[in-house]
């Protein structure tokens, strides 16, 4: 990158241009802002006095986009009613610029587009307005009037003069990121995406522990002035509201005299149960609490509350840890705006590849702060919030004035959260079932019928096997008739026959040719040697006709029984017996020694089946427990 | 493994299955009746089933 100069035309200091297509330019010994004429510099301004800064960003910090270097080489910062941002103007290695937004530290990258549509105008646009560019929907989440308070550094025009600047934000499901600007007669579209901190392997950030910074923060470190109780700020140039803890006084960091904003009357003082200032460790970065608040639904059906610990990092920004009953939340606001969808009969969202359903749709209404804030928080705040689960994350919409904010969720325990921020003692034990608390049971169940179908296999294969290695022999078989008009004893028995080996069952079938009739036997395996008997008795009927319905029949023929047997010679008693008034019949007898009972197979697989089932419904009844408390419950 | 539990209770089951198939169990109920006389393999007569005279529905559908 050249690097032309020249001298300030008001001080006559060196002034060295990090970029050649810079067209304005500040001195950084005497502060005017300088704009290029030609080769000369003509001086339009001086720089006012600037917010403290608490950007890690600064002139000349270093970066990589894309794997491009790039060099932040000026920025434009910008104020509104509920905060402010940095507009940092970065310059491509190939001479490329862009700029890199940094609003309460979360990043976006976004570059001068020429509009695929004509852009509506200022008046026109408003949340929640979507467009189609380049494939992707991009949703209108914020319109901001923003207020110009100063510039820094090189920029690619003349930026000096401005006051009120209407600004649309755009966002779309997978993070890309969109601006409309008013700052021009005719509107200007940035088009980009959120980028990760980490990501753009910054150098030459800006310090947090040198004497000037730590000097401006002990100087808004300043007492309540309501009851001049000392008030601590640990994210300042983020701060937009502190809470004074003795008089439930809440101020306004950004004003020095500390204005009062509103004085807010709590039945009870209420102690966090992390108390403010407790750092803890949370995906590998340090935070601190610096905020707590209480909100509370207005739903008649569930009215309940909730704790939201507000945590901070100088890099990373904001992230939050929610806590009701027991149950928490590490939640993190999102870049993007999640495709809704309809999951089955309910509303759904689409996020980074996981499926919400809609859970809760609520009013919350802010009861309790206490802390530091990085709006301007205020007791009686409503905000109207949709939630999605995909146990264990929850994805919440927050709808905020002309705002719209996406966030992020994922179930912790109360243990985690303690062993996080090194808390003594055990975290109060959580109560009830949570939205997205993860059922213990999903994934239990579902391993617990990988290895019942692995059981059921091996009774399977143990049936055929079983099935095959069994003799199945035939050692009687023979033809009878029978009249149940004879006279006399109408009982005889077999041909006597061998059960070797081990105990084994013996099985006999019946087939006779009854037509709509029934016969009885009455049957007795008796054991030659020991005078043993095993007495049974097996009905066979057959009966058909035809009626409205059609033809029908009912029963069979034939019929067959298995008995177990201990070895032994053996001879079957049997003695038939009909309705004396029917016709005779015939009926055959095969005796089958070394059969297999296939219905002990079926009661172990009946049995193997139970603990699964008795696992899924503890599955059903944990999600019909967590629905109990969802709007949506009666549609479950 | 996931179920130890599950794991023991399925080994066992498919143990008694096994042990069950070698002992011949089958599910059928059976009476068993000793000291049958040995006159009846000549006389079957000598020996009436419990079951015998059992009265029975035998009406069609």
């Amino acid at each position: 990158m050249s690097q032309p100069s020249a001298n300030c035309p008001n001080c006559g200091a060196p002034v060295a241009f990090r970029w050649s297509g810079a067209v304005q330019t500040t001195c950084s010994y005497c502060r005017s802002i300088l704009v290029r004429r030609d080769l000369n510099l003509e001086k339009v301004g001086v720089v006012a006095d600037l917010p403290l800064d608490a950007s890690p960003i600064q002139i000349g910090t270093a970066g990589v986009y894309r794997n491009k270097a790039f060099q932040v080489v000026g920025r434009i910062i910008y104020e509104y009613a509920d905060g402010g941002w940095n507009e940092w103007h970065i310059v491509f290695n190939d001479g490329a610029s862009a700029w890199l937004s940094d609003a309460q530290l979360e990043y976006d990258i976004s570059f001068q587009t020429a509009p695929p549509e004509a852009l509506p105008s200022a008046n026109q646009i408003a949340r929640a307005r979507q467009f189609v560019w380049g494939g992707a929907r991009y949703e209108v989440t914020a319109v901001t009037r923003a207020h110009y308070r100063g510039v820094e550094g090189e920029l690619p025009f003349e930026y000096w003069d401005k006051t009120d600047v209407v600004f649309a934000d755009l966002r779309t499901s997978d993070a890309r990121f969109g601006t409309i600007d008013y700052s021009d007669a005719a509107p200007l579209l940035f088009l980009g995406e959120s980028v990760d901190f980490d990501l753009l392997k910054f150098t030459k950030l800006r310090r947090f522990d040198t004497p000037e910074l730590e000097a401006k923060v002990k100087a808004s470190s300043l007492s309540c002035p309501s009851c001049g109780a000392p008030l601590t700020i640990s994210a300042a140039g983020h701060t937009l509201s502190v809470v004074c803890a003795g008089c439930r006084s809440i101020l306004d960091a950004r004003d020095p005299n500390l204005q009062v904003l509103q004085k807010f009357d709590a039945k009870q003082m209420i102690q966090p149960v992390i108390p403010l200032g407790t750092r803890g460790k949370l995906h590998g970065d340090d935070y601190e609490v610096i905020g707590f608040q209480i909100r509370s639904t207005d739903a008649d059906d569930f009215p309940d509350s909730w704790a939201e610990y507000l945590l901070f990092n100088r890099y990373k920004g904001f992230r939050y840890l929610t806590e009701y009953n027991g149950h928490w939340n590490d939640v993190k606001t999102i870049p993007a705006v999640p495709d809704r969808i309809q999951v089955g009969k309910k509303g759904g969202a689409k996020f980074l590849g996981h499926t919400y359903v809609l859970f809760d749709t609520e009013l919350a209404t802010t009861s309790y702060v206490l802390g530091e804030f990085p709006w301007r928080a205020h007791v009686g705040e409503k905000n109207g919030i949709k939630d999605f689960i995909a146990a264990p994350r929850i994805l919440s919409g927050e709808i905020s004035g002309d705002e719209t904010v996406w966030s992020l969720g994922e179930y912790m325990t109360g243990a985690e959260v303690w062993a996080a921020f090194r808390m003594p003692g055990k975290a109060p034990a959580a109560r009830g079932i949570f939205a997205n608390q993860p059922s213990p049971y999903v994934g239990q169940a579902r391993s617990m019928w990988g290895l019942c179908l692995n059981l059921l296999s091996i009774t399977i294969l143990l049936a055929i096997v079983v099935y095959l290695m069994a003799a199945q022999q035939s050692v009687v078989q023979h033809q009878y008739g029978f009249s149940p008009h004879t006279t006399g004893e109408t009982s005889f028995v077999t041909d006597s026959f061998e059960v070797s080996g081990h105990p084994s069952n013996v099985e006999i079938s019946i087939r006779t040719d009854l037509d709509n009739n029934w016969a009885y036997f009455n049957l007795a395996l008796i054991n030659e040697a020991t005078g043993q008997g095993y007495d049974f008795g097996r009905e066979v009927s057959y009966y058909t006709g035809r009626d409205s319905d059609g033809a029908w029949t009912e029963g069979s023929r034939n019929s067959s029984v298995l008995v177990p047997v201990a070895p032994g010679k053996y001879y079957l008693r049997v003695e038939p017996e009909m309705d004396k008034h029917a016709n005779s019949m015939l009926y055959s007898l095969e005796i089958k020694r070394n059969v297999p009972s296939m219905g002990t197979f079926f009661l172990a697989a009946g049995i193997l089946l139970i603990p699964p089932i008795l696992s899924t419904w503890r599955v059903a009844s944990f999600e019909g427990r967590r629905w109990q408390q969802s709007d949506f419950r009666e549609k479950q | 493994m996931k179920h130890p539990i599950y794991a023991i209770f399925g080994a066992l089951v498919l143990t008694c299955l096994g042990f069950a198939q070698y002992q011949g169990w089958s599910l059928t109920h059976v009476n068993e009746v000793r000291n049958i006389p040995r006159t009846v393999r000549d006389n079957p007569g000598a020996y009436r089933s419990v079951y015998a005279g059992y009265y029975r529905y035998s009406g069609g559908k």
